[in-house]
């Protein structure tokens, strides 16, 4: 092993450190070793999601479009061998296997705190081993048309997907994640190995591990495991996405108890993702504006207005950057109006010193409570695999933030005239 | 270091599970109480109410200041049934004090805040604060209402409010929405006064620090009470088989199947540990009858699971169908419950469910949550198996066990949710 590949990163402040192992096919290893846990958790994942439905590798005169829904088809079936699935491997391991899709990564994973070595193993071969075939495809469809459906009466995601449509006109992080019935008929196993050979090549992949193992033992199995290919370089669709959000309001009606509102604020970004910095600070905003010990907020609950389901979060990658408060009133307009108001004050009159310490505080301890486990750890790992960030530079700039930091921020972010509302409405009124 | 449990006052026990892996230190109180239809609704509010407020952080601004200087110290509340009996939590989540950025005691602060939120709640004489009270009966009745938003945890709560209709475990654990409307803070402070004196209280003290401080305010706190706790009543539900079939219809585009099974094996049985393998295998993991066969060979659902309540022996089978194909699915559970009790268990399923359930209760110990959970859910045993002795224990299990306990299971109720336009029967 060339020590070259492998750099150390550690954070005194909470006592934690990471190993960073660069593969020469250009697949980064993030490594935690938690030798005090019982368990570890191992991922195995590619920079490709529900956004990549547009692309060409180099060389290719064409882009290729794909049907909505892809990633995440192309996910289940990788499950699927010419000898069986792969969950039957597992279960002579004993680990718990699962995966999941999202706008901007697929990620294949397993936490066990029995024979880890062999299930790494599985681990790592089976998502270098495609198989997929025209019966196999068609039977997916039922499954995933259920998986579908079970969505559509998710009051949480419908709000979610819904407002994202109102915000973007043609980022792809409009479109629902699984595709719909409609879309997925159009898969077919061809389009499933191109997808494959663009994104999963081991240039474009991650690994993830933390827990109890050895960083060494990692690399080594790592390396014996990885198949030799050439890099690809993918050449993704431009977005061309306006300024400007589509529909100022959005509304759907299923069977909730309350209406259920999400206000999003589609921050500028261009093609390229904002910086760390720019969402701890907006996030340290949100906090201060609207977080549970803030003046709107006691504001909004005395008033009836809201109820401990209020939160704040950022949703972002390649191309969006929104910054969105949601939760459940009988009057979302009026939460709305509440919060664009307290946006106009705080630009006025800046925000409060102890407003923001009691919000970074907040917000650092939340930041220090992920570590608790291995398998935030691991997943933390992947987000700094997606955005090239590293583990402990949140803390960092958390810790270092000050109130005239985010007074500044604050000029750059919460546009009033460029936000959506959605909003679930109680079926039958 | 294993757990270290003392009794603090009568029916007061403390439990140290000490844990130095974390950063943070999790002190959970719980109370237990017998479930019945008198006091279901202002026993499951009181939890929420309490952590609201208190006579020294008397509105939300204030409280929710004291937790965000404290490192975003988290209070939480939670309500849920074990067997018969209500299960009233108070949990208190915070950084220890070595990762503050100003050297500040965090973890002893925030006991000292728990123990003060349930022992000195903003009263108005022998009523809680009406102002408070109202506000909190608003996030009552909206926290009852929006049982029906998941639709998968509605359709399951339906099921058991229906299989058990007669019973204590048949009371949804927040009690009927008519009884919280009519609630008034006079009757909350007499629930209040009432398990302070009489429910069973358990304290877990989850992390890295020394509990004696935390005991000690509690036994300080409680001195004044006179304890006359309640023994824990029978966690049994009948055995009778209705054969119940009911069908609700909603505003949904998927249907929601939910099985419910009855046997006498809880975790007082010789037969216990059969059942979790016995659940497990059925449908508990992706290897499970259920899975591999309503999913991945009918390609009728993405989840078809099954789950094992030790308290009281019932199993419930859930799964998202079109409403169209309830009824293959339904008999395809049932059939796969027929091909265990007559013997067709592989010896791969049975070890691939072994090795599933021994790594999983292996892990609990990685996870504050779990462990507050696996104690929290076993304070009525007595001796509580830990984590790895269930493991152990797991792997003693034999397949004509697992065979011999399947014949206990029978189907009771078969629930559905389905979409609006079709009948509704019962």
């Amino acid at each position: 092993m060339n020590n070259t590949e492998k750099q150390i990163f550690e954070n005194k402040k909470i006592n934690e450190q990471f190993v960073l192992y660069r593969h020469p096919s250009g697949c980064n290893i993030y490594i935690c070793e938690k030798p005090e846990y019982s368990s570890t958790y191992a991922c195995f994942g590619t920079k490709y999601g529900s956004v990549d439905n547009k692309f060409r590798i180099k060389g290719e005169s064409e882009f290729t479009e794909v049907p909505e829904g892809i990633a995440h088809f192309l996910e289940h079936k990788m499950f699927e061998k010419e000898y069986g699935d792969v969950f039957s491997l597992y279960a002579k391991t004993g680990a718990s296997a699962n995966a999941y899709t999202s706008f901007d990564r697929t990620n294949y994973l397993f936490s066990c705190t029995d024979n880890f070595k062999e299930s790494f193993d599985i681990l790592l071969k089976f998502v270098q081993e495609p198989y997929f075939t025209k019966e196999s495809v068609e039977k997916e469809q039922g499954i995933i048309g259920q998986e579908i459906e079970m969505y559509l009466d998710s009051p949480g995601s419908r709000l979610l997907f819904n407002l994202l449509a109102a915000m973007y006109k043609n980022h792809p992080v409009r479109i629902d994640i699984p595709g719909t019935v409609e879309s997925i008929s159009h898969i077919d196993y061809k389009l499933l190995y191109k997808c494959y050979n663009t994104f999963y090549n081991l240039n474009n992949m991650f690994i993830c591990v933390a827990g109890n193992i050895k960083a060494d033992d990692i690399i080594e199995q790592v390396n014996s495991n990885l198949k030799d290919a050439a890099p690809v370089q993918i050449e993704r669709g431009s977005f061309d996405e306006p300024q400007e959000i589509v529909d100022s309001y959005v509304e759907q009606k299923l069977a909730v108890s309350l209406p259920m509102f999400a206000i999003g604020y589609k921050e500028s970004c261009g093609s390229e993702r904002r910086t760390l910095k720019d969402k701890i600070y907006t996030s340290l905003l949100m906090e201060a504006i609207a977080g549970e010990s803030s003046p709107l907020y006691k504001r909004l609950f005395e008033a009836g207005l809201i109820n401990d389901k209020f939160g704040a979060d950022i949703l972002d990658g390649y191309g969006y950057f929104a910054s969105i408060f949601e939760g459940e009133s009988s009057d979302p307009r009026a939460v709305l109006d509440a919060i664009n108001e307290e946006i106009s004050r705080v630009r006025r009159d800046g925000i409060d010193a102890d407003e923001f310490e009691r919000a970074r505080r907040r917000y650092y301890g939340r930041l220090i409570m992920r570590f608790n486990s291995v398998d935030n750890i691991a997943e933390m790992l992947v987000q700094c695999a997606i955005s090239d960030t590293l583990l402990y530079d949140d803390i960092e700039i958390c810790a270092a933030a000050t109130a005239d930091d985010i007074n500044k921020h604050l000029k750059s972010v919460f546009n009033t005239d460029n936000c959506s509302l959605s909003v679930i409405l109680p079926a039958g009124e | 270091m294993a757990v270290q449990t003392i009794e603090i006052a009568p029916g007061v026990t403390g439990r140290y599970i000490p844990a130095q892996q974390f950063k943070t230190t999790r002190i959970t109180v719980q109370l237990l109480t017998p479930l019945n239809l008198k006091t279901v609704s202002r026993n499951a509010m009181l939890p929420f109410i309490l952590t609201r407020a208190c006579k020294a952080y008397p509105d939300l601004k204030s409280l929710n200041s004291k937790l965000a200087s404290l490192y975003g110290a988290a209070l939480m509340a939670d309500v849920s049934k074990i067997g018969n009996m209500h299960s009233l939590a108070f949990t208190i989540s915070s950084i220890n004090d070595k990762y503050a950025l100003d050297n500040s005691s965090v973890a002893g602060e925030c006991a000292k805040l728990l123990i003060s939120m349930l022992f000195n709640p903003l009263l108005d004489g022998a009523r809680f604060n009406e102002k408070l009270f109202e506000s909190e009966k608003r996030l009552f009745l909206e926290r009852i209402d929006g049982e029906i938003n998941e639709k998968r945890r509605y359709a399951i709560s339906r099921a058991e409010n229906i299989m058990c209709e007669t019973e204590p475990y048949g009371i949804s654990k927040y009690g009927p929405r008519a009884m919280a409307q009519g609630l008034t803070s006079g009757e909350l402070y007499l629930a209040w006064e009432e398990l302070l004196k009489t429910a069973i209280i358990n304290i877990n003290f989850i992390g890295d620090g020394d509990p004696a401080p935390v005991y000690d305010a509690f036994k300080k706190a409680i001195s004044s009470i006179e304890r006359l706790p309640l023994s824990a009543v029978d966690q049994s539900v009948s055995h009778e088989i209705s054969g119940k079939s009911v069908t609700e219809r909603m505003a949904v585009t998927q249907s929601k199947l939910v099985m419910g099974f009855k046997s006498d094996i809880t975790c007082k049985s010789e037969l216990y540990m059969p059942a979790v393998v016995f659940c497990d295998l059925y449908g508990g993991s992706p290897h499970s009858k259920l899975f591999q066969n309503v999913r991945e060979k009918l390609s009728l659902c993405y989840y078809c699971a099954a789950r094992y309540n030790r308290s009281n022996g019932i199993i419930l089978v859930d799964s998202g169908i079109q409403e169209e194909n309830a009824e293959h699915a339904r008999s395809e559970i049932i059939k796969q419950l027929d091909e265990i009790k007559s013997g067709n268990v592989s010896d791969e399923e049975l070890s691939a469910s072994k090795a599933a359930l021994t790594d999983s209760a292996k892990s609990v110990n990685d996870s504050q949550y779990a462990m507050d959970t696996w104690y929290g859910q076993r304070s009525l045993d007595g001796d509580i198996v830990s984590p790895h002795q269930f493991a152990e224990m797991i792997n003693n299990v034999t397949k004509e066990q697992v065979i011999e306990v399947s014949k206990h299971f029978n189907l009771d109720t078969t629930y559905l949710l389905a979409p609006n336009g079709g009948n509704s029967d019962e």
